[in-house]
């Protein structure tokens, strides 16, 4: 999995490429570690084939502390088979998820 | 990561040939030490008297046998797909016909204890006659227990807590010898308190066994669903072989012996007792193993799992002939030794002994893979087979050589047809089915495996794993794997992320949770309905179906992975098999 983050000001766009799982979350958490003067946090997993329940934990630790600080979170390009994991466990409802177009 | 899933295999077959083995040792131990007790505290005429009641207890056992095979089969069929209500149903049947059979047979046995006393032999002796009716009497009183005993132990086996079926054998082994020895040398009670010492065993042994039922973790839980009654013909049926090995037991002795005095006498027959004596400790590992697979070969056949049952039984008979080549060497070499427990060294009882103690040892390789092959056969329900091969071996083949080569070689023969039957038994059976299944491969002829059952290495998907890499590596796998078997992306898809969400969190959670060694076997196999997925760990129980019952649904931090699998999944099965934590997945 490789991970590109950019910053723009107080937006952050984290770009993911492959699988979000057990053993490559660790390294994508290192990305996000520092959230500091972020008001919006964007991940982009138009390249993410899947995301496994370690990945989903680590969304919804990056979300919460996006709201503790009074910013926002989305995910966006999300495919039909990610959108399906996110809804199997109800983080559509509490986290802005964009389908991919 | 190991292509075969032998790993876990191998473990459970020994845990429980170790059970087993234990189990039989301890009772050929308690009836060498019981006839000690009684002969030296009440002499020959109590002793005799026991030996007479010996067809009581066999009269017992053709009903617990019949019941114990017949409901051990048929729950595990119904534990292997994990139907939890259809396992009670039929344990409920079982626990109303255990129990109005017990009440019939200590009522009967009561009423007709002096009848009985004459037709097993005590008529012509009034102080046998007394002797017999006071044990029967006694024993009587444990009917209930032994019945549950001998019921209830193979399913509790099954339960997965082989421990408390070792613990129930050997507190009435203790039970039955303190006992006895109280009843003889301090009670002053006689026959009466030995027979009652021996019930007694048998009742506080099977309450031993109760307690397993109240364990949360139990899957029997006695009466909680309406009993089915309607499979009691099929629990007869299955249980059928029992009653021909029992009525072998009673009718080769009558056949053999008379050959036996008419060619070699008495010298030849107490030659014979000898080896029958130390037969019971001897095949103890090569029958705790047979046991073993008996019982794995019910849960894997109702499976369908062709590549584990296999496998099953090539390590039974590795293990066997390992284990069995050692015994029949150290038994061949000591032979001298052990006779010379029974007679004064050099004297031709003596010499007759050790030689048939030596084709004892040459023995014991063909009778356990005999006896390995026999039980598999019946767990996997070819009764017509069992019945063959259990008269064969038990009856048929042992007569036949002993007739033939104690007339063509007088005593020596009669040692001889020892190995001998049990080399013609094996050796019929294999070339019998490979010319009858000749297009078949070795091992499909020999397991009587049909062409087209269940899964295999064309329709199914087996590893062992250890390791999150070997997870994650096995999740593509398993998703070419369905793919190539023309299942849809979607589910080729989540039929790969489940087992690798349940793999990642066993190995994670399951293998640290103390500091035994761990293994996780992971079975994709696809049928007309689609993807079934079975993950088998040994880690401590976790019933996945109890923590999602328990999951909040407010509560999104908690089992994330949980949620994921049952939502994703049509149906989800939980059972615990022989301490295993298992589950049948259907996408």
């Amino acid at each position: 999995m490789n991970v590109t983050t950019s910053v723009n000001e107080n937006t952050m766009t984290v770009v993911v490429d492959g699988e979000i799982n057990t053993i490559t979350t660790p390294s994508l958490a290192e990305k996000v570690a520092n959230l500091d003067g972020i008001q919006m946090l964007i991940f982009d997993v138009s390249r993410v084939p899947y995301i496994s329940s370690a990945g989903l934990r680590l969304f919804l630790a990056c979300q919460r502390r996006m709201m503790a600080s009074g910013g926002d979170m989305v995910i966006r390009h999300c495919n039909d088979l990610m959108w399906e994991i996110f809804e199997s466990v109800g983080y559509d409802r509490i986290m802005k998820i964009e389908k991919m177009d | 990561m190991q292509k075969q899933n032998d790993r876990l295999i191998r473990k459970i077959l020994i845990s429980y040939a170790i059970t087993f083995i234990v189990i039989n040792f301890a009772d050929s131990l308690t009836m060498i030490v019981d006839g000690m007790v009684v002969s030296r505290g009440l002499g020959s005429t109590a002793l005799a008297a026991i030996g007479l009641a010996d067809p009581s207890f066999k009269f017992v056992s053709l009903f617990t046998g019949v019941l114990a095979a017949g409901l051990q089969s048929l729950c595990a069929q119904a534990m292997g797909s994990g139907d939890k209500e259809r396992v009670n149903g039929i344990f409920s049947a079982g626990m109303v016909v255990t129990l109005s059979v017990t009440v019939v047979l200590v009522f009967l046995g009561f009423l007709f204890t002096g009848k009985l006393c004459l037709l097993f032999g005590a008529e012509d002796d009034p102080d046998l006659y007394h002797n017999l009716f006071q044990y029967l009497r006694g024993w009587f009183t444990g009917i209930p227990g032994y019945m549950l005993f001998f019921v209830l132990s193979p399913l509790v086996t099954l339960d997965g807590n082989k421990k408390n079926v070792a613990i129930a054998t050997i507190v009435q082994s203790i039970v039955n010898v303190v006992g006895d020895i109280l009843a003889v040398f301090v009670l002053d009670a006689g026959v009466y308190g030995v027979g009652f010492a021996t019930g007694l065993s048998f009742n506080v042994s099977a309450v031993i066994l109760m307690l397993n039922f109240v364990r949360k973790r139990s899957v029997f839980k006695p009466f909680s669903q309406r009993p089915l009654m309607k499979l009691l013909p099929k629990t007869m049926n299955i249980g059928l072989p029992m009653i021909t090995q029992q009525v072998c037991k009673i009718l080769a002795p009558l056949l053999i012996n008379r050959t036996i005095i008419a060619i070699g006498g008495s010298l030849a027959m107490s030659a014979m007792s000898v080896k029958a004596g130390v037969m019971g400790f001897c095949v103890i590992i090569g029958h705790g193993i047979a046991e073993s697979v008996g019982l794995m070969t019910q849960i894997l056949y109702s499976e369908k799992d062709e590549t584990s049952l296999k496998q099953t039984v090539k390590i039974a008979l590795r293990l066997h002939l390992i284990l069995n080549t050692v015994m029949m060497v150290l038994l061949f070499a000591l032979a001298g030794g052990v006779s010379s427990l029974y007679f004064t060294h050099g004297t031709l009882e003596w010499i007759y002994a050790r030689r048939a103690v030596r084709c004892l040892a040459l023995f014991l390789l063909m009778n356990g893979c005999n006896t390995i092959l026999i039980k598999y056969l019946h767990g996997a329900r070819k009764m017509m087979p069992v019945h063959i091969m259990t008269l064969l071996q038990r009856m048929a083949s042992l007569t036949v050589s002993t007739m033939v080569l104690g007339n063509l070689f007088g005593i020596n023969g009669l040692f001889a047809a020892i190995p001998v039957s049990e080399a013609l038994v094996l050796i019929g059976y294999v070339v019998f089915i490979l010319v009858r299944n000749h297009k078949q491969d070795f091992w499909s002829a020999i397991l009587m495996i049909p062409d087209g059952f269940g899964y295999n290495s064309e329709n199914s998907f087996s590893v062992s794993i250890s390791t999150v890499e070997e997870a994650v590596a096995v999740s593509e796998q398993i998703e070419s794997f369905c793919i190539a078997h023309q299942v849809d992306k979607r589910q080729s898809f989540f039929s790969a992320r489940c087992m690798e969400e349940l793999s990642t969190n066993i190995i994670l959670n399951g293998f640290t949770a103390d500091d035994k060694k761990h293994h996780c076997d992971i079975r994709v196999m696809i049928d007309p309905d689609g993807v079934v997925l079975r993950l088998r760990d040994d880690c401590p129980y976790f019933n996945i179906r109890e923590r999602y019952d328990s999951l909040a649904e407010d509560d999104i931090d908690a089992g994330v992975w949980i949620r994921m699998v049952f939502a994703l999944a049509k149906d989800i099965r939980y059972i615990n098999i022989f301490n295993t934590n298992t589950l049948v997945i259907r996408m």
